[in-house]
């Protein structure tokens, strides 16, 4: 049996900072699937919503995600530490899933 | 034990078959495979003393073999044959006298008369074996006649049949009847020998058997005397009397007409014995209650799960049940956070409320495992230390070898077990530090902290937990338990055996068999709604509307009785035959609740009627071979019985007949080798056994019939 990635080196996911009409968004994209956490509103369902997403891909796969075009503004400043903090988070997440034998096979 | 008491080792007439010949050795070894215990051995006409020796000396103390002779009688113009059979003490005697009366003549040519064969040997005490009716060639009656007159010992003459059955209805006439095997093929000879007479009391020498025959008393009794028995004194009536009965670890039968008393001396037996500790109860037949005997409804059914290896998720069902949801980091505290952080000055010198905290998971992980692996090396050297198997199989050397490498293991886990922790702790204590300066900057300055992580860990494993649970969870309810089967009885050849078959299965969600019942309180309905409850949870562990699914978990009706998932469990308990369900009818209930009576190892059954809606067939083919092999295993039985088949055939050694006539109830107490029943209260009131028997039993003229097959009859 052989974990999803294991030996792999860990794969980057980009994400970036995006403005739509008023509102910043941390876009996160992973091949065909996306997800944003909103930086300008407090909506936690919507950040737990792209956590339930993320898990899935912590499930799948070892990755970190990189923050592309990192800018001065303060969305920018807080989408930077955000993401320093996330990439903790999800390594540690995905500790924890292969050692509750979660994480995903390869075949 | 068996007896036969006609067999040939040589071809000595023309028409006697080659394969009738037989050597001592192989005559020792075929005997020696059997049952048989007393064998005589009656050529026709010829009697060889030199290998009759070789034969008694091979053959040793454990078979009696007799000397005798198969003798071609002429009486009147009709010829038949007549075996003369003598003690072995007495077989060189024997020998002369036969060369004497068959000196002159070929086997084949020999002929004698009734006068000259008591002359020649009735100073021997023999025994006399008759062919008769339709054992030919069978000695007429006249000669029969000549015989009994003519010889000194007439209770000694015996009429040979051709089988148990013949022999039996001769007896139930009051004929001696026995039959042997004749034998013409040594080679079937074993197969064949399980059909010869039993001997019920044990035989010592050729001259108990004759005093056996002549249903001496003293040697009756001496014979019961060596079985286990004892004196019991009994009230089982109303009126107080004492019945005093002498009972024996065998069978022992109670008849007599219905209405006699004998369910109630039964049961002032069974009352003797428990009240001296010893397990007694009366069985009584109660086909009705087959279902409930044999708890076909499951009212007292349990089940190991950790038998079969399957978990019962108490844990798992309680976190899933307390679920909820973990909130996140507000992204708001960081945008905060931000925009202030060049606001305040002060704020601004305390470095270490900027440094970032550290995941303490993995070093928390790695300290585990040191720790695990710690454990259970030092577990393995205290063992190799501590076990003498260990200690046996191996040297010092290889063992010392051993403990030391084992040792060193244990030192580097330990080893490693303290810098994980240390590198644990110091983590924890760095974030410690920065979670409190960070709080008292943002409290004495009004500049927000920066958030240490976006909650994502925590929430994630959240909801990670819950997927596991949810998956232990249905791993035990989708697990097959095995079928349960218990042997209940045989309901005969043509059916086979019937089995209690218990079949378990968990409600997974899918489970639609009506027939299935819930082992727990928990309703059926209620079951299938939490698995696919479950299933659910498990579906949405990462979606939005997980705590909805939990929610519904929690409203479903019973679920306060759902700990564990053996309230999941379903079964079905009935009754099959070859894995298919069977009901059995009333008779078939009677017939395997008696023998699982008869089964269960006890001291002592009471049989109160067990012949009671149960056929002659599986009476005689099922439960009299089990009750002879009880009493064979030194167990007390006492059976009330109607049935000849059993109060016959089981050739009890105790008989209690309860009877009720002018002068009201009487007891009597007697056995079939004595042949009388004897009231305890009027030493010379006695009863015929046998017709006694005959008269009250019912089937008792087939019984008798069949009873040739033991010794000790007329």
């Amino acid at each position: 049996m052989r974990l999803a990635n294991e030996g792999k080196s860990m794969e980057t996911i980009r994400a970036e900072v995006v403005q739509i009409e008023e509102k910043h968004f941390i876009r996160i994209k992973n091949t065909d699937e996306e997800i944003s956490i909103p930086l300008s509103d407090d909506k936690p369902n919507d950040v737990k919503s792209a956590f339930n997403q993320l898990i899935l891909w912590v499930k799948e796969k070892k990755f970190e995600v990189e923050l592309g075009d990192v800018g001065t503004d303060l969305f920018s400043q807080v989408a930077k530490e955000y993401i320093v903090q996330l990439n903790r988070e999800i390594q540690e997440v995905r500790g924890e899933m292969e050692d509750l034998g979660l994480v995903d096979i390869a075949d | 034990m068996k007896i036969d008491l006609h067999t040939h080792t040589k071809k000595c007439k023309s028409g006697d078959a080659p394969t009738r010949e037989i050597s001592p050795a192989e005559f020792c070894e075929i005997l020696t495979s059997t049952d048989v215990g007393i064998i005589a051995i009656t050529n026709h006409n010829v009697f060889d003393l030199i290998q009759f020796k070789e034969i008694e000396d091979g053959l040793g103390e454990g078979v009696q073999v007799w000397p005798g002779i198969e003798l071609d009688v002429v009486e009147q113009g009709s010829r038949g044959h007549l075996l003369v059979i003598v003690s072995p003490t007495r077989a060189a005697e024997f020998s002369e006298l036969v060369d004497q009366l068959t000196s002159n003549s070929t086997p084949d040519e020999f002929t004698t008369s009734i006068s000259a064969i008591i002359q020649s040997f009735d100073s021997l005490e023999p025994l006399y074996v008759a062919h008769y009716q339709q054992k030919k060639p069978n000695v007429s009656e006249v000669a029969l006649e000549a015989l009994t007159a003519g010889t000194a010992y007439p209770e000694r003459v015996i009429k040979e049949v051709s089988n148990a059955i013949s022999a039996g209805i001769y007896i139930s006439h009051g004929h001696a009847s026995i039959y042997g095997s004749d034998v013409q093929d040594w080679s079937t000879y074993k197969s064949e020998s399980v059909n010869l007479p039993d001997l019920r009391l044990p035989v010592e020498s050729f001259g108990h058997f004759c005093l056996l025959l002549e249903k001496d008393p003293t040697t009756i009794n001496t014979a019961l005397d060596r079985k286990i028995g004892e004196d019991l004194a009994l009230t089982p009536f109303e009126d107080d009397a004492q019945l005093k009965i002498r009972i024996f670890n065998d069978i022992n039968v109670v008849f007599g007409p219905k209405g006699t008393g004998k369910s109630c001396i039964l049961k002032a037996i069974a009352k003797h014995y428990s009240e001296l500790g010893i397990e007694a109860t009366v069985y009584e037949s109660a086909s009705d209650r087959l279902d409930e005997i044999f708890d076909t409804r499951g009212r007292d059914l349990s089940l190991n799960l950790n038998t079969y290896g399957i978990s019962y998720c108490k844990d798992e069902i309680s976190s899933l049940r307390g679920a909820s949801e973990v909130d996140v980091t507000s992204v708001g505290k960081y945008v905060n956070f931000f925009r202030s952080q060049t606001a305040n000055k002060n704020a601004k010198k305390i470095k270490i409320k900027s440094i970032d905290t550290e995941e303490e998971g993995l070093p928390r992980r790695q300290f585990r495992e040191f720790s695990d692996g710690s454990k259970k090396a030092a577990e393995f050297v205290e063992f190799l230390l501590d076990n003498p198997a260990v200690q046996r199989v191996m040297i010092r050397e290889e063992l010392d070898e051993l403990i030391g490498g084992a040792t060193d293991l244990l030192k580097r886990l330990r080893n490693e077990r303290w810098k994980t922790f240390s590198a644990w702790k110091e983590i924890s204590l760095l974030n410690s530090a920065i979670e409190k300066f960070r709080t008292e900057v943002e409290r004495k300055t009004g500049s927000p902290a920066k958030p240490t992580a976006p909650g994502f860990r925590d929430y994630a494993l959240n909801r990670i937990h819950i997927a596991a649970n949810a998956t232990e969870i249905l791993k035990s309810v989708d697990r097959a338990i095995p079928v349960q089967s218990e042997s209940v009885g045989s309901l005969g050849p043509n059916k086979g055996k019937l089995e209690l078959r218990t079949e378990y299965k968990f409600q997974n969600g899918s489970i639609t068999d009506g027939e299935l019942n819930k082992l727990k309180v928990v309703k059926k309905g209620s079951q299938k709604q939490f698995a696919k409850k479950v299933r659910e949870i498990l579906k949405h562990a990462y979606k939005d509307d997980l705590f909805q699914h939990v929610a519904e978990l929690n409203s479903v009706e019973d679920i306060e009785h759902i700990e564990t998932v053996y309230e999941l469990l379903l079964f079905k308990r009935h009754f099959a035959i070859d894995g298919n369900h069977y009901a059995p009818s009333s008779g078939e209930a009677s017939m395997v609740m008696l023998q699982k009576e008869l089964e269960t190892e006890k001291e002592i059954y009471i049989l109160d009627e067990p012949e009671r809606s149960l056929g002659n067939d599986y009476i005689n083919d099922v439960i009299v071979p089990l009750l002879k092999e009880r009493a064979r295993a030194g167990k007390k039985v006492f059976i009330s019985t109607h049935d000849a088949n059993i109060a016959v055939r089981t050739l009890p050694y105790s008989s209690i007949y309860r009877c009720h006539g002018s002068d009201g109830y009487s007891t009597y107490i007697g056995n079939a080798f004595s042949n009388n029943l004897i009231n305890p209260e009027k030493s010379n009131d006695i009863l015929d056994w046998k017709k006694v028997s005959m008269k009250t039993l019912e089937g008792g003229e087939d019984a008798f019939g069949e009873r040739g097959k033991i010794y000790g009859n007329n």
